[in-house]
This record gives C-alpha cells, sequence and structure tokens, in this order.
C-alpha cells in the first residue's frame, strides 16, 4: 500500500480537522529532521496529529490538557484497502536511554482514541529516528523488557518513504 | 594543528583481513561476525609490541638459547676434570657460572659478557692443561673422547682435532660470533626478529602482505623497513583473550604465559583506587596472591565477608574483574600500555558487562590506559561510546566495523569515527532472525 493524498485530505475533511493538514517536509522539520529538504517533492500532505489532539480538547472542554498522541497520521491505499499509518518522529534523540516504552503505547492509544477507533488503523506504528540512531533504536526496542511488540516499528525517514511514498 | 594519531596500524592481506588502517588513540573498539580477523589484528599488535619493546630481552634470551650448549660443556668440563677437588674452589666456579648465565639478561653491556665468557674459557683451557700434566705424571686416562663429540656438536663442525686442547679456541670464536650477533642485532634492530617472532606465532606461518605501525605519522615498523624503531607511545601491550588462562601453566599460548607471569609480579599499588571500586562497587571482594611456601604462588579471591576462595574456582566473570584488579594492583598498567581484550563481555552478566566498560572508560581517562577492544557486544559498544562521552574522552575513541570484501572470507576494516549505528545494524541481523524463526 502507499500514500494517498487524496484520502489523506478527505480523512481530514472526516474527521473535520482539515485546519491540521500540513506539508510533510514542513512537519519533519519541525520535528527536527536535518535531513536535506525538500525530503518530499510531490506536495505530500499529512495530518498533524498534536494540532489535530489540541482542537479536539478544546471541542472536549479540556483545552491545555491533550492526551498523548502519535506526531502525523495519513492514509495508505491499494485502491481496495485504505489504512491510516500513524508515524512518531524522534528526531530529537540523540541517546536512547530516554525511550520510555509506557510513552511509546501512550502515543498509540492517544491517537486510535482521537482518530475514532471505528476507522481503519494500520496495524505497524511507526517510529522516525535520525539515520544515525535507527539500528540503536531497534536494538533498544527488542531489549525492552517485555520485549516492544514486533508491530512498534523503529526506522528512519529514508525507510519510510521507500516503503509508503 | 591536528595531532596525528598516537599509532595507527595498517595491514593487507592478513588471514581474513582483507584491509585494515586503525588508530589508536585511547580506546579502539573493533566489531565484526566471527572470523572476520579481530582477534589475527589483536594477536599481531601483541607480538608486535612484544617484540618492539622488548627488543633487547629478546635478543639476550635467544642469545642464552643459542649459547646454553656452551654452558652445559662448561659444567662438564669442570666437573669431569677431576682435579681440583678442593670444595671452595669448585663452588666458586660454580657461582661464576651461575653469574655467567645470569648476566645475559641483568648486565647493561654486553661487551662486558662477552670479555667474561672468554675468560671463563681460558680459565677452563688452563685447567685442562693442568690436568694433562697431572695425567701424564700419574698415567690416568681422561674423557677426552666425550668432550670431542660435545665439540663437534657444539661448533657444528666434524673437523675437529683429536685434542680438545686445540678446540678451546674455537668455542672462544663461536661464542664470540655469537655475541658479536646479538650486539649487531641490537645495535641495528633488524625487522627480521619481528617476522621470527610472528612465524612462530602464527601457525601456518602467514604474514602479512603489508604490515606498517606509524606514531605520530612517522613509520616505526614495517616489513619494508629493514629495522625497528624504538616505541614511544606503548611501551608494554597485554592481551587477555580470555579469563580462563588464569592459573593455566605450559599452555602452549604465549600470551597466556606472559599473562600469568604479569599478574604473579609484585607491585606496590595495593591500594589503587580502580582496583578498590572493582573490589568494593563490583566484585565485592579482593584478589590476592597465596605465596606458597611449598608450591607455585596461586590466586586467591578473598570475598567482602571474609570467605576465601581459590580464584580458579570463582565465577568466570569474577576473573575477568580479577586480572584487571591484579594489573591494577602491581601497577602493571600506565599510559605506555596497550590492553588488548578479544571479547572483554565474555562470562559477564549484562550489568558487569557495562561495569567493565566503565572501568575501561575511566582507565583510560585517568591513567591513559590505551585499548584495543573487539566485541561482538552491543551493550559493550554502547557503554564505550556513551561513557566517554559522559567522560568527555570520547574523541580518543574510535569505532570500527568489519565488513565482507569482495574476495570471499575476506574483511574490509571500515572506520566508523565515533558513529556506532553501523555496528548495531550488523548485530541487528540477530533480531531478524528472531523475528523470522520466533513469534
Amino acid at each position: 500500500m502507499k500514500y494517498s493524498k487524496f484520502k489523506t485530505i478527505k480523512l481530514s475533511v472526516l474527521l473535520n480537522k482539515s485546519e491540521c493538514l500540513v506539508d510533510i517536509n514542513t512537519l519533519i522539520i519541525k520535528e527536527g529532521c536535518l535531513q536535506s529538504m525538500p525530503m518530499f517533492v510531490k506536495s505530500e500532505v499529512i495530518i498533524d496529529m498534536d494540532c489535530m489532539e489540541r482542537n479536539l480538547s478544546i471541542e472536549q472542554g479540556r483545552a491545555g490538557t491533550p492526551n498523548k498522541s502519535m506526531d502525523s497520521a495519513f492514509v495508505i491505499s491499494d485502491n481496495i484497502n485504505n489504512e491510516i499509518l500513524l508515524v512518531e518522529y524522534r528526531f530529537n534523540y540523540t541517546q536512547m536511554k530516554n525511550l520510555d516504552k509506557a510513552s511509546l503505547f501512550g502515543k498509540v492509544v492517544g491517537s486510535i482514541a482521537a482518530l475514532n477507533p471505528m476507522l481503519n488503523i494500520h496495524p505497524k506504528y511507526f517510529y522516525i529516528f535520525n539515520s544515525d540512531l535507527k539500528n540503536q533504536a531497534i536494538r533498544r526496542f527488542r531489549n525492552m523488557n517485555p520485549s516492544m511488540p514486533n508491530n512498534y516499528i523503529a526506522t528512519d525517514i529514508s525507510e519510510l518513504k521507500a516503503l509508503y511514498f | 594543528m591536528v595531532q596525528p594519531p598516537n599509532i595507527r596500524l595498517k595491514t593487507e592481506n592478513f588471514r581474513a583481513v582483507n584491509k585494515a588502517d586503525i588508530i589508536i588513540n585511547g580506546i579502539t573498539v573493533v566489531a565484526g561476525e566471527n572470523g572476520c580477523g579481530k582477534s589475527s589484528i589483536s594477536k599481531l599488535l601483541y607480538f608486535l609490541y612484544k617484540t618492539v619493546s622488548n627488543y633487547n630481552f629478546l635478543v639476550r634470551k635467544k642469545l642464552v638459547f643459542s649459547l646454553k650448549d656452551v654452558f652445559r660443556f662448561i659444567d662438564i668440563v669442570q666437573q669431569e676434570l677431576g682435579f681440583r677437588k678442593e670444595r671452595g674452589y669448585r663452588t666458586e666456579f660454580r657461582k661464576e657460572l651461575s653469574e655467567l648465565r645470569r648476566n645475559l639478561y641483568s648486565s647493561e653491556f654486553l661487551e662486558d659478557e662477552l670479555k667474561s665468557w672468554i675468560n671463563i674459557i681460558d680459565k677452563l683451557e688452563d685447567m685442562y692443561k693442568t690436568s694433562l700434566e697431572e695425567n701424564k705424571s700419574s698415567n690416568s686416562g681422561n674423557s677426552t673422547a666425550r668432550i670431542i663429540f660435545i665439540i663437534k656438536d657444539i661448533l657444528k663442525n666434524n673437523d675437529i682435532e683429536n685434542e680438545p686442547i686445540d678446540s678451546f679456541s674455537k668455542v672462544k670464536l663461536f661464542v664470540e660470533s655469537k655475541f658479536k650477533e646479538a650486539l649487531g642485532k641490537i645495535e641495528s634492530r633488524p625487522t627480521s626478529l619481528f617476522i621470527e617472532e610472528l612465524k612462530s606465532v602464527f601457525s601456518d606461518g602467514d604474514l602479512p602482505k603489508r604490515f606498517e605501525v606509524l606514531e605520530y605519522d612517522d613509520l616505526i615498523v614495517s616489513f619494508d623497513k629493514s629495522n625497528l624503531s624504538i616505541p614511544y607511545n606503548i611501551q608494554n601491550a597485554i592481551y587477555i583473550d580470555t579469563p580462563m588462562m588464569i592459573s593455566v601453566e605450559d599452555s602452549h599460548n604465549v600470551h597466556w604465559d606472559d599473562l600469568n607471569e604479569l599478574l604473579l609480579q609484585k607491585g606496590s599499588s595495593n591500594n589503587n583506587p580502580f582496583a578498590t571500586v572493582i573490589s568494593k562497587q563490583i566484585i565485592m571482594g579482593d584478589v590476592v596472591i597465596d605465596e606458597g611456601i611449598y608450591s607455585a604462588d596461586d590466586f586467591k579471591f578473598k570475598r567482602s565477608d571474609g570467605a576465601m576462595f581459590n580464584l580458579l574456582d570463582v565465577a568466570t566473570g569474577i576473573k575477568s574483574f580479577s586480572i584487571l584488579q591484579l594489573l591494577l594492583k602491581n601497577g602493571t598498567l600506565t599510559d605506555k600500555t596497550l590492553l588488548i581484550i578479544d571479547e572483554p563481555e565474555s562470562n559477564l552478566h549484562p550489568q558487569w558487562i557495562i561495569e567493565y566498560a566503565r572501568i575501561i572508560v575511566l582507565l583510560n581517562k585517568q591513567l591513559g590506559v590505551k585499548f584495543f577492544l573487539a566485541t561482538h557486544n552491543p551493550d559493550m559498544v554502547s557503554a564505550i561510546r556513551y561513557i566517554s562521552e559522559k567522560e568527555n574522552t570520547l574523541d580518543k575513541v574510535n569505532f570500527y566495523l568489519a565488513e565482507k570484501s569482495e574476495e570471499r572470507f575476506k574483511y574490509d576494516y571500515r572506520f566508523l569515527d565515533k558513529e556506532i549505528d553501523p555496528i548495531f545494524g550488523s548485530f541487528n541481523i540477530a533480531i531478524e532472525r528472531i523475528n523470522k524463526y520466533g513469534i
């Protein structure tokens, strides 16, 4: 399955959060990606989940106390099936020791709640690290006790792009 | 001005190593799969520094070996002559002989020792002459035939007169030639001695196609250079490939014997702070040398509650730390030491792997000890990388990864500087396999 701009925009409209659509390059720069830009050259847009959760918290009368969420969501599709891919960016990590398992799980739970559990969420959740920490992150995920489930994927932005764009 | 590397080793086409260009400034960590040649590089480094740093000793050792038959000859002749039975005289002569051998190692000038050897052979010759005279007058025989055979064997020459007295001068010439050879080697430090040493270590006799060592970018050792320079940055090397070597006698592994000998050395640093950290914070005990009265010296582990164990019987992880403790206590580890450790993580619980890495980083930081580590362990790699960063010594740490070269079964050593992620990429093949074979 590959990224679908049309369906991602449609999802934002369905969720009534089209104001949270953002160019993927803009979001990953904001999250601290140091790769040369633009990495994505087809005006790809994704949903800024922080924006969505913030706005949702206001709507739900809990302004100032947003739930934890993944950083972004977008739709991948093979024209028959459509799934929402959740992605968290960890470019600002310089060391693995600060990786917190509860926080990693919490972000997925918060995002699913925000998006609407009825929607089709892709079962793999992506955590994007700088390329020079990717392999250490993979090892750290495995070494956590108990080990992070296999559907929590640590990788880098190039691999995400190769997989879905 | 950017300081050139303290030590830089370049080798090509050596066993599994296709190409390696390795810098040692503080801590050098090499990672790679089994059979990529890490241990070959460790041994190469060890025997290099063992040779170049103990060059004079090795030359003297070879001299002693080449004179051993002469020594035995002197001993036999003075015994067989059977004259001058006065006890005082014979004791004096034997003392002189014993000193003769000992001084080959300890005396500052070999030229003086040559004089002593010639002196003693002259003295023997005189004795022999006197003995001949006495025998003539008493008509008793002597063991001429045996002595002739011994001289022929020493000189590897059958063309020897049948009267030993005429051959003493040839023995003296033989001794002189051996001394001159040794003096020449000490003077010129030929690379051939190192090559001989390597040939004796690598049983299959294969030597690197290229081998160079540079100190501050100056070539100090090379197979293409006829002489070995005197190294400055590293003046003694220690090689630990397994803690199981402790107390093993006649192992047929030269580096095990060398290390056991080193561990038994007495020193004056019993209150070394790092030895105390190991003792109080990690292994909860202290290693001591039990000086045997009726047996050989042995190592004991004294637990913090007072219980005493033979070091051979304690956990292997404790042995690993005990080796460091002993080296610290006897003052062997200095800023001119290269400590080569193959798989330092062997036999250690994960938390002790980190403690071991911490001790390595601190020894490098505080004492300036240099390390060459070959490892398979992600925790060891991470710990060295991040503890060094915290201790502000990362600039002296270098990582390398052995990667398959185009030629089958050969590896190139990639310089990673401070980047350890490619090493993790290699380790993570294991995770892929778990995912493949497991749930």
